[in-house]
């Protein structure tokens, strides 16, 4: 056991200690001193607290720089996950900013406390290499999004969202830990190197097969894979809006980089083959399921919607399936930090256009629900928004020069060349391809939808506060920009990975 | 030994499943506290002194308690005497069967089975604890922050809302 400072503890820990103070800010603001203000006001003051803990956040991130791996893997933090971190702390911002005008709930405090709490979960998940700090943060992302899901209690959609997720979610979990448990009886460690380290040159062991499946089903479950991606449609679509922005962003984000880091380095040594007519049993055929199965049944599902919601919830899906291609591009130690570079890059640029897209159906769905029909003629009543939706959704479906093409084209080229020589995933990468121009129909039917349509004779035109307003055209900004320049946030990510010796 | 482990995880697995199936609510909630009795007997079989005490005083001591008490505040529902069992069972039997066949096919053929065990180790407490506060600290402070969410959760969601605004 080496030597254990907790002050260099909390040096470490700053940005989640903040956060966790500014959740126990935002709860006895709001049930202290604003207990008989207005509701709008609440929202507001909660709100302010929260970003304001959110910025110092992002502050110490980007201005404290610390490399430090403590007690085994336990707390790893480097620039890389001070990045991701950012990332993480940003779609929070968005998200918080996009619940200012809610009324789905009068419990401001709690609703912020949560949203900080399950973002300190997910910060914690992305700074461990060790399977048991993994889980338990884990855990506090899970409950704190279940509660989440069903905030809304005058919306029985959001109580049934809410309990499924959470049964398909402790099922998941119960499978994750059992994986987990077998995977340290036998390498007889936590740590995720050193898991790696005691098991090679073992081999596929049955055993371990068994504990790799479930541990990949209960982050199959996190991501929303085919076939642990039940949950998925009904916690988006019953889901207070801005929560489902989170789930579909936030706790992707973090769900990703650690699944990536768990194959990555915990099952070095058995990633079986995927190429084509050569299958070798191991965690890249496992993952190569996965990834065909989500790209088919989310892109296909999802042109069945008439909910956008749900639609979004489908795409989600798929798009699970390209990322996971990501991860599959990993499976060569020497090519690790370019497929970890492709992945960080898509879910950062995805979260991002997702928070948008939930914006923007939040506010649709103000005039009267969130189909298909609802979304008829919304150019000519709210123009901006209109055009910010069209940026998310053609970002989605991976137009150049947005943000989602060169998403798409930096995961296909990783995993394509994985296995220099071969282009052993390339089947894959056709497939993915292949999917992602079947996605065009469906994001283009809800363009068509608000560009071409006429609007419903009834149709009103929808209130736009100047926070969301402000919030969507960032965000579109943000998914041209990086798209247009794509070195602007490529660049630090492979310095961070760099620095990190991923 | 053997034997002790055999019965014991037949009592674990049949209160369990008696929890899941009965139809009288007060029934389930006794069937779980013994099937916790039983997993602390199983932590102590294992030298796991710790563990089993620990298990016996919150889980049966206190979270079996507590269940009685939700189930008697609630007097509604426990009225009903509906049966949860999922039809048809044949199903739900079959993939429990498929997942348990693999898992005990898995673990008789493995090679790591099949090795010498290390001695177990003698925690006392004591060790316990200092390891709790050092070595793993983080995973602790996060179980905190995961029961203050939990707590938060079960207020918001059990708390019945008054309708047309304002704060009860």
């Amino acid at each position: 056991m080496n030597a254990f400072s907790y002050l260099d503890l909390l040096n470490l820990l700053g940005p989640e200690t903040i956060l966790v103070l500014t959740s126990l800010a935002a709860l006895f603001v709001d049930l202290g001193a604003l207990r008989d203000q207005p509701l709008p006001r609440r929202w507001l003051a909660g709100g302010g607290v929260t970003a304001l803990g959110g910025l110092l956040a992002i502050l110490w991130l980007t201005n404290v720089t610390a490399q430090a791996n403590l007690a085994h893997g336990i707390l790893v933090v480097d620039p890389l996950t001070q990045l991701v971190k950012v990332v993480l702390v940003a779609m929070l911002l968005f998200t918080v900013a996009l619940s200012l005008r809610a009324e789905f709930t009068e419990h401001v405090g709690e609703y912020f406390c949560l949203l900080l709490l399950a973002t300190v979960g997910m910060m914690f998940l992305v700074s461990s290499e060790d399977v048991l700090t993994i889980f338990v943060a884990l855990e506090l992302t899970s409950l704190s999004l279940y509660i989440l899901t069903a905030f809304n209690k005058r919306s029985l959609v959001s109580a049934e969202a809410g309990l499924k997720y959470f049964l398909f979610g402790g099922v998941a979990a119960a499978f994750t830990l059992f994986g987990l448990s077998l995977i340290y009886g036998l390498a007889g460690s936590t740590n995720l190197r050193e898991i790696a380290t005691n098991l090679a040159g073992k081999g596929t062991d049955p055993l371990l097969m068994v504990a790799l499946i479930m541990v990949v089903m209960g982050f199959g479950f996190k991501i929303a894979a085919v076939p642990f991606h039940l949950w998925a449609p009904d916690a988006y679509q019953g889901a207070p809006t801005p929560a489902a922005a989170l789930i579909a962003s936030g706790s992707k984000v973090a769900s990703f980089f650690v699944f990536a880091k768990v194959m990555a380095l915990g099952f070095a040594g058995i990633e079986g083959n995927g190429a084509w007519r050569q299958f070798a049993p191991g965690w890249v055929p496992v993952l190569a399921t996965l990834a065909v199965a989500s790209m088919l049944l989310g892109n296909l599902a999802a042109i069945a919607q008439s909910s956008v919601k749900r639609l979004l919830a489908y795409s989600a899906i798929a798009h699970a399936g390209y990322m996971l291609l990501g991860l599959l591009a990993m499976s060569n130690p020497h090519r690790r930090a370019d497929g970890m570079a492709a992945l960080v890059y898509y879910i950062t640029t995805y979260g991002l256009t997702t928070i948008g897209a939930f914006g923007v159906v939040q506010i649709v769905e103000r005039t009267g629900g969130d189909s298909l029909e609802n979304f008829a003629g919304f150019s000519r009543r709210a123009p901006l928004v209109a055009v910010c939706l069209m940026v998310f959704m053609l970002s989605l479906a991976g137009i150049p020069p947005l943000a989602g093409f060169f998403g798409k084209f930096y995961l296909f080229t990783a995993a394509a060349g994985a296995e220099p020589g071969n282009l052993g995933l390339l089947w894959l990468v056709i497939f993915a391809i292949a999917m992602s121009a079947v996605s065009l129909y469906y994001y283009l039917q809800v363009l068509k939808r608000a560009f071409v349509a006429a609007p419903a004779e009834a149709a009103i035109a929808p209130v736009v506060s100047f926070m969301e307003r402000l919030t969507l055209a960032l965000l579109a900004l943000a998914v041209v920009v990086l798209g247009a320049l794509p070195a602007w946030l490529l660049g630090p990510i492979a310095d961070a990975i760099k620095a990190a010796g991923f | 030994m053997h034997t002790g482990f055999l019965l014991l995880a037949l009592l674990t697995l049949a209160s369990a499943g008696a929890a899941m199936c009965l139809r009288n609510l007060v029934h389930c909630a006794l069937c779980v506290a013994i099937s916790f009795v039983s997993l602390a007997a199983l932590f102590l079989t294992l030298d796991a002194e710790f563990v089993g005490f620990a298990q016996i005083l919150v889980y049966v001591g206190a979270v079996a308690i507590l269940i009685v008490i939700a189930i008697l505040l609630t007097r509604d529902i426990s009225g009903h005497g509906q049966s949860l069992v999922f039809k048809p069972w044949t199903l739900g039997v079959g993939v429990g069967a498929l997942v348990a066949g693999s898992l005990v096919s898995a673990v008789t053929s493995s090679a790591f089975t099949h090795r010498e065990l290390p001695p177990a180790p003698a925690a006392t407490v004591r060790q316990l604890g200092e390891s709790l506060m050092t070595t793993y600290v983080v995973p602790l402070e996060i179980i905190g922050l995961l029961l203050t969410a939990a707590l938060l959760g079960a207020v918001l969601l059990a708390r019945r809302e008054n309708e047309g605004g304002g704060r009860s």
